[in-house]
């Protein structure tokens, strides 16, 4: 233990996993409740359209590589954010058809658990690859509030998911990526890589699994503070950047890099750190990375993609689903009185939901590579509908529900938008069943909902 | 090869995949999670597509455990099964076999498939391993074969690994395409994976960082995965190839068929 730290606390009040997201107090939002509760009950529509027999399914767009030829379940970081929001619209709605599919997105997870712990397909933009950093983390994190709801609930099947997730912490996670030498983890097991944003992810599960585990207080000593101690290391104290926290490092050879996104991340551990431990140091690093990650939201609620060490920025793609994740850490803040304005980016957000009741993954993935703004239409990347981004949306638009509502019966519509790709301007569509890019005449990309592989992609649009 | 029967894969979620794995020589514990380079996922990914857009029945020759492993990971490793839940046990074993060293093991002489997914052939082995493809592609079946490039493809890390085969043994797409183009077979157009554009804007990308120009060497970046895949006459020289044949008794079959 770290001698200057304060003792671990147990009897502290459990905050966070296990109960439904929010419920603090805010300030009054611009959007009214009914409007909030559509926008709810269209994306679960939608998320219905991307379920395969064994999952949540669907190609991915990211930043450093995409996944648009398999396209079948994915064990990764989705699972975070569909399970907490069924869970926070059980609480909120009294209904028990929520918490069902919570629990059937935790067999999701529980069915695809191999003998080594890890989960089958876990790697989200990499799939069909396992091991997935921070994405079997985020499943466990879900599983461990599932479960405990469900033990609150007096339901007994809450053993089956703790135990999932249990395993996969402890025989997958640290087991594997524990350093024992440098009593520290590494994203790869082979190489002394670290990276802050995916360590907070294993850190939050871990102290996750503390609050439940006979040896807690070891877990959180041994590896949840360190962890977090580690990524304090990374934190830019002072200058322009202060707050920043550096994306990963490669034994000491530093990235500098500063994704707003990634640093938006590793707030809610921090925060999860300082509530375990009453170290305030671990607080004032999250304020100060909320602050870092808030001079960078453009006047319209955007937020830019990279900043790097000399102050320049590759502004796009702008992570539009996903932006939701950088709003619930400005909620996970709200209660030890950090106070930001919530509005410019969730007008932001819903202005652009489709309607199929997704959002989609970004705007400008056309100036990834160029200067200057993206192109007018956007770009398959920007449209194409990701469930592990629109997880992101769904867990935080629930939280802002009032105690009692009530969803409205929706469909996900089908619907068509222009979209550029390297051969000219073509047309994306979207239905319940399929996903659809048509360039003239030809059909240059398009995946049937559900099956593990697209049926046509292009191989100018096949990026990986 | 043991094989599940379909009523026992349905039983539970992930039972086809998991089904699939177990069939898989030398993985107990799962998947691996180590990965092949960016090269041989690209192509393994854009070889599974085209098994699952033609269906049927599907056999994979590798000699490489880890690309077997992969290859059996998209192909047989599924999970909304067709071959691996078809009726047939004799398709069940045809579809989720690794055949290794000449097509050796125990398979149903009468079950034809529709891919065959051979990676990375050597001279050595051609002769009688695509004789004995021949014999089994159904009629209106598909070969699609991944060969490593010699010169772009040495560097690799997979040609480092155990169990793979020298890279002077193995045939360049080129080759590949030479001979089955000789005995009839068609070919649709090859596709290359990490060229000589990609590799160009990766040094570049590195030389931007030396430089201090992260932004730049971000852009640069993703410019080279842009151009990672790569058609026509470039695709050859990509350092990994990956073919598509059809054999030649498809094509006599169709009315008004090219001979």
């Amino acid at each position: 233990m770290t001698p200057d730290r304060p003792d671990v606390g147990h009897d502290r009040p459990a905050i966070g996993h296990g109960q439904p997201d929010v419920g603090h107090d805010r300030p009054a939002l611009g959007h009214d409740r009914p409007a909030l509760g559509l926008a709810v009950a269209r994306l679960d529509a939608w998320l219905e359209t991307m379920r395969g027999p064994s999952g949540y399914t669907g190609p991915v767009a990211h930043w450093w590589q995409n996944c648009l030829l398999y396209t079948g379940p994915g064990l990764d970081w989705r699972y975070e954010g569909i399970i907490h929001g069924y869970l926070t619209l059980a609480s909120v709605t009294g209904e028990a058809r929520w918490l069902a599919k919570a629990k059937r997105a935790g067999d999701d997870i529980r069915g695809g658990q191999l003998p080594s712990g890890h989960f089958e397909s876990s790697c989200f933009e990499l799939n069909p690859y396992t091991g997935g950093t921070p994405h079997e983390a985020a499943c466990d994190i879900a599983l461990l509030a599932l479960a405990t709801t469900l033990r609150e609930r007096g339901d007994d099947s809450w053993r089956a998911y703790q135990m999932a997730a249990e395993r996969n912490v402890r025989v997958a996670q640290l087991g594997r990526l524990w350093n024992g030498e440098s009593g520290m983890l590494q994203d790869d097991p082979s190489t002394p890589t670290f990276v802050p944003n995916k360590a907070a992810t294993l850190s939050e599960a871990i102290l996750a699994l503390a609050r439940v585990s006979s040896d807690g207080v070891e877990l959180i000593e041994r590896y949840a503070l360190p962890i977090l101690d580690h990524i304090r290391a990374h934190q830019i104290e002072d200058g322009p950047q202060r707050g920043g926290i550096w994306q990963n490092t490669y034994g000491s050879q530093r990235v500098e890099k500063l994704f707003p996104f990634y640093v938006a991340r590793c707030v809610p551990a921090l925060v999860e750190g300082y509530r375990a431990s009453s170290d305030e140091r671990y607080l004032t690093s999250a304020l100060e990375a909320m602050e870092f990650v808030l001079r960078y939201r453009d006047a319209d609620g955007g937020f830019a993609q990279v900043v790097y060490a000399d102050g320049s920025t590759n502004v796009y793609p702008r992570w539009i689903a996903g932006v939701a994740d950088i709003l619930r850490a400005i909620e996970t803040l709200r209660p030890h009185g950090y106070e930001a304005d919530l509005e410019p980016t969730l007008s932001w957000l819903l202005a652009a939901q489709s309607p199929s009741g997704a959002f989609p993954t970004a705007e400008g993935f056309s100036a990834q590579t160029a200067t200057g703004r993206p192109t007018v239409a956007p770009t398959l990347r920007d449209v194409l509908p990701v469930v592990g981004w629109n997880d992101k949306a769904f867990r935080f638009l629930t939280t802002l529900l009032p105690p009692g509502v009530q969803l409205p019966g929706v469909r996900s519509e089908a619907y068509e938008t222009a979209c550029v790709v390297e051969r000219g301007t073509g047309v994306w569509a979207e239905t319940p069943r399929h996903l659809e890019l048509r360039v003239a005449n030809d059909v240059v990309y398009r995946w049937e909902k559900g099956s593990a592989w697209a049926t046509i992609a292009a191989p100018d649009l096949a990026w990986k | 090869m043991q094989v599940q029967r379909p009523s026992m894969l349905a039983d539970r979620p992930g039972a086809a995949t998991h089904a699939a794995r177990m069939a898989v020589p030398g993985l107990t514990d799962g998947w691996p999670t180590r990965r092949p380079s960016l090269a041989y996922q690209w192509a393994l990914d854009q070889a599974a597509r085209a098994a699952w857009e033609h269906g049927g029945s599907r056999v994979v020759v590798a000699d490489h455990p880890l690309l077997g492993q992969e290859a059996m990971r998209r192909l047989g490793g599924v999970w909304f099964g067709q071959a691996s839940l078809a009726p047939e046990d004799a398709r069940d074993i045809a579809a989720l076999t690794v055949v290794t060293r000449g097509l050796s093991g125990p398979t149903d002489p009468r079950a034809a498939f529709d891919t065959a997914l051979w990676i990375e052939p050597t001279a050595a082995q051609w002769p009688t391993t695509l004789a004995s493809l021949s014999e089994r592609l159904a009629e209106r079946g598909q070969l699609l074969v991944i060969c490593t490039t010699p010169l772009l493809g040495r560097n690799l890390p997979e040609r480092a690994a155990p169990g793979a085969a020298p890279v002077t043994e193995l045939l360049s797409g080129r080759a590949v395409a030479n001979r089955l183009l000789a005995r009839g077979w068609t070919l649709d157009a090859p596709l290359g994976f990490r060229g000589v554009r990609a590799l160009g804007l990766s040094v570049l990308e590195r030389a931007a960082t030396v430089i201090r120009r992260p932004a730049l060497a971000d852009r640069l970046g993703v410019s080279a995965r842009a151009a990672f895949v790569e058609r026509g006459w470039l695709a050859h020289l990509g350092s990994v190839v990956l073919l598509r044949a059809h054999p030649p008794q498809a094509w006599s079959a169709q009315p008004g068929a090219a001979p």
